[in-house]
């Protein structure tokens, strides 16, 4: 106890001393804390992109229709997966009904079937452009959703039957849907307008899932059907097996499994630059820090040897003489701790956009700070852990670098030290 | 039995090749106090720190009650059975009188109530007052850092008390005041006291004198 309460006062004993001490590690901690907060904001902002882009795989097809629909759907079913999400638009004739813009039945197409595996039915419906007003969205195989504008036309309502036939009058084929909801659009494109162009016409859509519009065949096969599939890996990693998996399947050798890289690239590379940089700093940071403080300690301990030599010749044991001191070196540093955390953290976020900008700028590229919310591109937060880290690795380094200091000095025996200075 | 008893006793510094202290033979009792007389360099503090348990004999044996110093703990030797006055004084500079009385206190184990008060009392006994004694041992004269040091080798009721000049820097009536507490001490609270010095003057409080000529002890009386 007394060692303690010794070392408390030992501290303002020698406040020249200790005001060096102070600041120094008060520079290395700060310096830290903002090199190590920016790493880690940049690391999980990466982290972020490659969730977001990284791990999203589609295949490239060399000439059109290589794959089937079947094929791109068989692909989905895979252990490698988070999900797969597929969408199809293909063209057909009503039978019995009247599309919107539709001046007198031609025999050619004038329906749009859109169908999506997505379970918000895709970006229209997300972002509110369009939305189901009445009844549901297709659930069971064979629902659909079609416009209120064509709803209204053909009298339609829910659990109405819509037959449909290939866009080809030469095809044979039908199918019949079942009204499950009705949309509203609410786009500026939504109203249609263009007489004798009813595939100019929104309204003119109706909407299935994708396992209801693949088991049509004429639609399916149908020219100018459009079919997209976006497979989302369980980590970018896994891109490789995949192709490895569908060439198994029978993906032939014109294809390639290919990710989302170019726009993962694009998000990541400044990033990358600011981990790496804040990376490398932090580093260099602990490895300066641990040389300065070594020599401080030395150096200050070269001015303590005195005072070592008169506690042990008082009878202090050396490991107590060592205890005392290491007590004034960490009580120190956890006073810089706080502060050095303090201003780091302060200080990281002003840093960290600073340099976003500079990134932004040698690349040639418009600023890119700012996403579409408003927030800065790297979002540098003080965590616990990151606290935790930082002040775990600033008492190790004080700590290991006041002992060899004072380990340095209690290796004197009490009676040469004394001997010399008188 | 002597409390310390030093046979044979020789040393030297190391990677010198001179012998300081040429066998000597002493013994020491609780109740009285020594004087070793010598001349500059004669080997007076060299001896002071083999009693005081800074170092080691490098030849014969020395004994603490009955024991021998090489197989002695002497951390708690220093710390709880001698107390020494050093010539150099060795104190903590930058603490206060007090405080340097009362870590010293500290470290010996003492189980004292209110070390800060029995400091000042023992301070107040060789004429260090409470004002100087709340002031850093770096803004004392000479003289009142001797005091200081002498009240710290009071300070833990050590068995053996030790002190080296320890009037060196102290007035003709100061001296007379020190003396006279180490001989009241040895005389009257049964301390062995040894004080190393070249004064005549201090000569003339001992029980036994012995004299240190070129590393030789000789009883004188
Ligand atoms: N650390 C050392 N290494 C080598 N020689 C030393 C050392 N310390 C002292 N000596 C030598 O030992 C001899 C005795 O020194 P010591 O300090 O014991 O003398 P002293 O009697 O106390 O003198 P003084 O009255 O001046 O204090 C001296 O010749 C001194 O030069
Ligand atoms: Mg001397």
């Amino acid at each position: 106890m007394y060692l303690f309460q010794n070392a408390m006062r030992n501290i303002f004993r020698n406040k020249g001393r200790n005001t060096i001490l102070a600041l120094i590690t008060f520079l290395l901690i700060f310096a830290a804390a903002v090199s190590f907060l920016i790493h880690t904001a940049a690391e999980l902002m990466i982290g972020n992109a490659r969730a977001q882009f990284g791990n999203q795989a589609t295949i490239e097809t060399a000439g059109t229709k290589v794959l089937a629909v079947s094929d791109y759907l068989g692909y989905g079913q895979s252990d490698l997966l988070e999900k797969a999400e597929f969408s199809m638009t293909a063209y057909g004739r009503l039978d019995g009904l009247r599309a919107l813009d539709e001046e007198a039945p031609d025999g050619n197409a004038n329906m749009i079937l859109v169908s999506t595996s997505r379970a918000d039915l895709g970006e229209d419906f997300r972002k509110g452009l369009r939305s189901v007003t009445q009844g549901k969205a297709p659930e069971k195989k064979g629902d659909c959703l079609v416009s209120d504008a064509f709803a209204k036309r053909n009298g339609l309502a829910i659990g109405s039957s819509v037959k449909l036939l290939p866009a080809d009058a030469a095809k044979s084929g039908t199918a019949a849907l079942t009204v499950s909801g009705i949309y509203t659009d609410n786009s500026v494109n939504g109203a249609g307008g263009q007489p004798g162009m009813p595939l100019y016409n929104r309204n003119n859509e109706m909407i299935t899932t994708v396992e209801t519009a693949a088991a049509i065949d004429f639609m399916v096969n149908s020219t100018g059907r459009l079919f997209d599939a976006v497979y989302y890996l369980k980590n970018p990693d896994l891109l490789g097996a995949f192709q490895s998996e569908l060439r198994e399947k029978g993906l032939p050798t014109s294809c390639t499994v290919t990710a989302n890289e170019e726009e993962y690239i694009q998000a990541a590379a400044p990033l990358e630059k600011l981990s790496k940089i804040s990376g490398v700093f932090w580093i260099v940071v602990l490895l300066l820090g641990a040389a300065v403080l070594v020599l401080v300690s030395i150096l200050s301990m070269r001015e303590r040897k005195y005072e070592v030599g008169v506690l042990r010749a008082m009878g202090m044991k050396k490991g107590r003489v060592i205890l005392g001191m290491l007590c004034e070196t960490l009580a120190v540093t956890a006073a810089c701790l706080l502060i050095g955390l303090g201003a780091g953290a302060a200080a990281a976020q002003p840093v960290a956009n600073l340099f976003m900008q500079q990134a932004a700028q040698g690349e040639q590229a418009p600023p890119t700070q700012q996403d579409g919310d408003g927030k800065p591109a790297v979002q540098v937060q003080m965590t616990a852990s990151a606290a935790g880290e930082i002040g775990l690795v600033a008492l190790l380094l004080a700590g290991i670098s006041s002992i060899a200091g004072i380990v340095y000095i209690t290796r004197f025996e009490p009676n040469r030290i004394l001997s010399e200075r008188n | 039995m002597h409390l310390l008893k030093l046979e044979n006793v020789s040393y030297q510094y190391a990677g010198t090749a001179r012998k300081i202290l040429k066998e000597i033979n002493m013994g020491s009792e609780p109740g009285k106090l020594y004087v070793v007389m010598g001349k500059s360099g004669a080997g007076k503090s060299t001896l002071l720190s083999l009693l005081s348990g800074l170092d080691l004999c490098t030849e014969g044996v020395m004994l603490y009650e009955g024991q021998d110093m090489k197989s002695l703990d002497r951390d708690e030797y220093r710390a709880k059975s001698v107390g020494v006055i050093f010539q150099g004084y060795n104190l903590l500079t930058n603490a206060t009188a007090l405080e340097n009385i009362v870590l010293s206190m500290n470290i010996s184990g003492s189980r004292e109530k209110n070390k800060r008060e029995s400091a000042l009392k023992l301070l107040d006994r060789v004429g260090i007052d409470r004002e100087t004694a709340g002031r850093q041992v770096l803004k004392l004269s000479g003289g009142e850092q001797q005091r200081v040091g002498i009240a710290r080798a009071l300070s833990h009721n050590p068995d053996i008390i030790i002190a080296d000049e320890p009037t060196g820097n102290l007035d003709g009536d100061t001296e007379k005041t020190i003396m006279g507490i180490l001989r009241a001490l040895a005389h009257d609270e049964g301390k062995c006291v040894i004080v190393v010095t070249h004064s005549k003057a201090v000569s003339q409080y001992a029980d036994e004198l012995w004299g240190l000529n070129a590393g030789n002890l000789v009883f004188l009386k």
